[in-house]
């Protein structure tokens, strides 16, 4: 029962999903103009690639397009067709959610409709309750727009309520998405409390504890509360308008009046009983796709969609207290087969910034067959979160990325195999006592002079060189096949430049040209 | 100092001396005295770009930067190089102190890579040392992208060197410190007294003057292992 009390549910009212799973490319410029930490990496790949592909306007203009044209969601129901929800450009020509598809396009003919499609919205509710599991434990899906959050339990990790409500409202604006808020001890009152800011714009606060949440309630209109109609109309011609006057009364009465639903949604209110929702359960293995709404040309748009994915991602990675090692994304392409970009990294890490980033710079380096349709992201390979990616204590510290990051980035874009860390070999052939490396080096140092830079193969060197040191006897490796018995010399060339010179030695029976002369080994730089 | 300029100096806000900005800059013991001694920072400065600009390799021009490179690696400090032309020996870095484990080294395929493999590492914070080789033809993507490294090296706290041909020395470059390297068996003073070693001139210095100065090869000359009866 000590949990109990402690409980408190943030309702996040999405309003507008349906309509913003189209709106995307809209605030994809958003995102453009007030960029991220990683500015110089996007506009770099996103340079990069109008070069390339020589269409540096075709971003801007699938933007455009989506922004001003009016747009609306419509809604099958029985024979009719209903507009649900409508953009800021059909509202202000006077579409409204509650016309008729023909009324609509009477008053604006150009309107864009989207059908209103009930599993494609279920889809994306799961899609933000895997990056509600950021903030909590318990997730619950609340049809058709609204995700519920026990929050009650996180407050003192994310550092109180105002903090947790900008986390939750800077992740929802990166992706794009309004919401409103409401929070209080009860699911049904925090539901109710954001429906009430969406409806009428202005906040009406938090509720503490269950005490204050009659008085918050006190002056809501009755019409707001989720009754059916023959409740509604009832009250309504008892003269009972607000909230308060429906809490006075005996909940007897109303039971008698009503039926039980009534009472009852006021005990849940009011939370004097407990009230359940299917909590949102986590996924064995993390698979989510987006379609897109118009075909992408280039990589350089994904971007929007892949923060989506990638929110998704880690609230599911931090929910299972992981870190991806390894994951896919496979571009769909309309009549083609899907391109797939594996994208891999030194130290599982769940950092929102840093995910997305890599993935950025890896498609960047994508050219496309064919426009993509659709995108999915699976992880391929989950492992505990490595130690410089821990994130418990630097939350807000503006600390430096790590070493990992960067080889992460650099590895994206120009290949992984291109970085290594140079390494000593036990071997005293000159061509073997290196090596690449990812491991720490052995502690192993030779005391001769060794030049700076090694010709990955020994050059004919001209006749001008001056020796400048004795020799020294390499001898190795006469138990394999690539034997090598060669005195090394220190020479300088007329230009000045310090070389690493050998002459082979070989038995008599086998001397050729080829012995006598002096090859350059190296470079002292 | 003329006592009318000293109390000008302390009365007006608008004037001050020019040199002193770069003295309170962090700066890295280059490892050579007298190079130390003719830099106005007393070192290779910290948070600036540095432009070595060599004719050719082998010449010594990598030598002049290890002593910082292991000061750095040894603080357990990662340092990195970026599009080396040739292999960087293991054996001789590790012999001049280089700390391997604390080494990248990332092979670019373009000169763009280059540019953009130098800046990221720069802006991330944790390389105290990013050596790049750029091998670009001039342009005025070219001047950008340069304009770029020196901004993300005073950003940075990280020894930032890039290498060029000596051929653009006499071109505009951001950088705050610009050195000519060339073997001193070039120049003709040298030639007759028989000193071997690398000549710098340093072309331009942020709060210094144009100098030159001559550092001696090492002793290659001392017996290398185990001697042998050799034939030459």
């Amino acid at each position: 029962m000590q949990t109990r009390k402690q409980e408190r549910w943030a309702a996040v009212l999405l309003p507008e999903l349906a309509l913003e799973r189209f709106e995307r490319f809209k605030n994809q410029k958003q995102f453009e103009e007030t960029p991220p930490a990683n500015y110089s990496t996007c506009s770099d790949a996103q340079n990069i690639i109008a070069q390339a592909t020589g269409s540096h306007s075709s971003n801007s203009l699938l933007s455009t397009t989506c922004k001003q044209e009016p747009l609306a969601v419509v809604q099958h129901t029985g024979n009719k067709r209903l507009i649900v929800n409508c953009n800021e450009i059909a509202h202000d020509i006077g579409v409204r959610s509650g016309l008729t598809l023909n009324n609509a396009y009477a008053i604006c003919p150009s309107l864009l409709t989207i059908d209103y499609d009930e599993t494609k919205q279920r889809q994306h509710i799961e899609s933000l309750c895997l990056w509600a599991t950021n903030y909590s434990s318990r997730v619950a899906p609340v049809m058709p727009d609204t995700i519920l959050i026990e929050i009650g339990a996180s407050l003192l990790l994310f550092g109180g309520i105002d903090r947790l409500i900008q986390k939750i409202q800077g992740d929802l604006n990166d992706q794009g998405i309004t919401a409103a808020i409401g929070i209080a001890p009860t699911p049904e009152a925090a539901l109710l409390l954001s429906q009430v800011y969406y409806q009428s714009g202005i906040n009406p606060g938090y509720a503490d504890t269950k005490d204050q949440i009659a008085c918050l309630l006190s002056d809501i209109p009755v019409s707001a509360l989720p009754l059916d109609e023959f409740t509604r109309k009832g009250l309504r011609q008892s003269g009972i308008k607000q909230c308060r006057q429906l809490f006075d009364l005996p909940a007897t009465a109303l039971s008698r009046r009503f039926g039980p639903a009534c009472s009852e949604l006021i005990y849940k209110l009011l939370g004097r009983i407990p009230s359940h929702y299917p909590e949102f359960q986590l996924p064995e293995t993390f698979c989510r796709g987006i379609d897109l709404p118009l075909e992408a040309p280039d990589t350089s748009v994904l971007q929007f969609p892949i923060n989506r994915l990638m929110h998704a991602l880690c609230g599911y990675l931090r929910a299972t207290e992981s870190g991806i090692r390894t994951f896919d994304i496979s571009l769909l392409h309309d009549k083609k087969s899907a391109t797939r970009v594996t994208i891999r990294f030194i130290e599982a890490n769940n950092n929102h910034q840093h995910l997305l980033r890599v993935a950025t710079e890896k498609l960047a380096t994508l050219t496309l067959q064919a426009p993509v349709t659709a995108l999915q992201l699976k992880a391929v390979e989950v492992g505990p979160v490595g130690q410089s990616n821990m994130q418990l204590f630097d939350q807000n510290t503006n600390r430096s990325e790590t070493v990992e990051q960067a080889i992460d980035v650099l590895g994206a874009r120009i290949g992984h195999e291109q970085l290594y860390k140079p390494k000593l070999a036990q071997d005293h052939r000159p061509e073997h006592a290196w090596d690449t490396t990812r491991q720490p080096n052995p502690v192993d140092k030779t005391t001769h002079t060794r030049p700076l830079w090694l010709l990955p193969k020994p050059q004919a060197a001209p006749a001008s060189i001056v020796i400048k040191s004795q020799a020294e006897r390499i001898e190795y490796g006469w138990w394999d096949s690539n034997d090598v018995r060669r005195d090394y010399y220190i020479a300088q060339d007329a230009d000045g430049r310090w070389l690493w010179v050998f002459k082979e030695r070989r038995s008599q029976q086998v001397t050729n040209n080829e012995s006598e002369k002096f090859m350059i080994h190296g470079l002292f730089a | 100092m003329d006592p009318a300029l000293t109390t000008l100096l302390k009365t007006e806000r608008g004037l001050w001396q020019g040199r002193s900005q770069y003295y309170t800059r962090k700066t890295l013991s280059t490892g050579f005295n007298a190079l130390d001694r003719k830099l106005p920072a007393g070192g290779w400065s910290i948070g600036t770009l540095t432009e070595l600009l060599v004719e050719q390799n082998g010449i010594g021009e990598l030598s002049l930067l290890l002593p910082a490179l292991a000061t750095v690696t040894a603080g357990k400090q990662w340092g990195a190089f970026i599009n080396p032309p040739y292999t960087p020996y293991a054996p001789a870095l590790a012999c001049a102190g280089v700390d391997l484990d604390y080494l990248l080294i990332v092979n670019t395929n373009n000169c763009a890579d280059t540019f953009w493999s130098s800046e990221q590492l720069l802006r991330n914070g944790s390389f105290h040392a990013v050596v790049s080789w750029i091998n670009a033809s001039r342009g005025k993507q070219y001047t950008k992208q340069l304009r770029r490294l020196q901004l993300a090296a005073e950003q940075s706290n990280a020894l930032a060197v890039i290498y060029q041909h000596e051929r653009y020395s006499t071109q505009h470059s951001p950088a705050a410190l610009r050195i000519k390297l060339q073997p001193a068996t070039n120049s003709k003073a040298c030639f007759e007294q028989k000193m071997d070693g690398l000549m710098l001139d340093v072309i331009k210095v942020r709060g210094g003057t144009e100098t030159r100065l001559f550092i001696p090869a090492p002793a290659f000359d001392k017996p290398q292992g185990i001697e042998w009866p050799v034939v030459r």
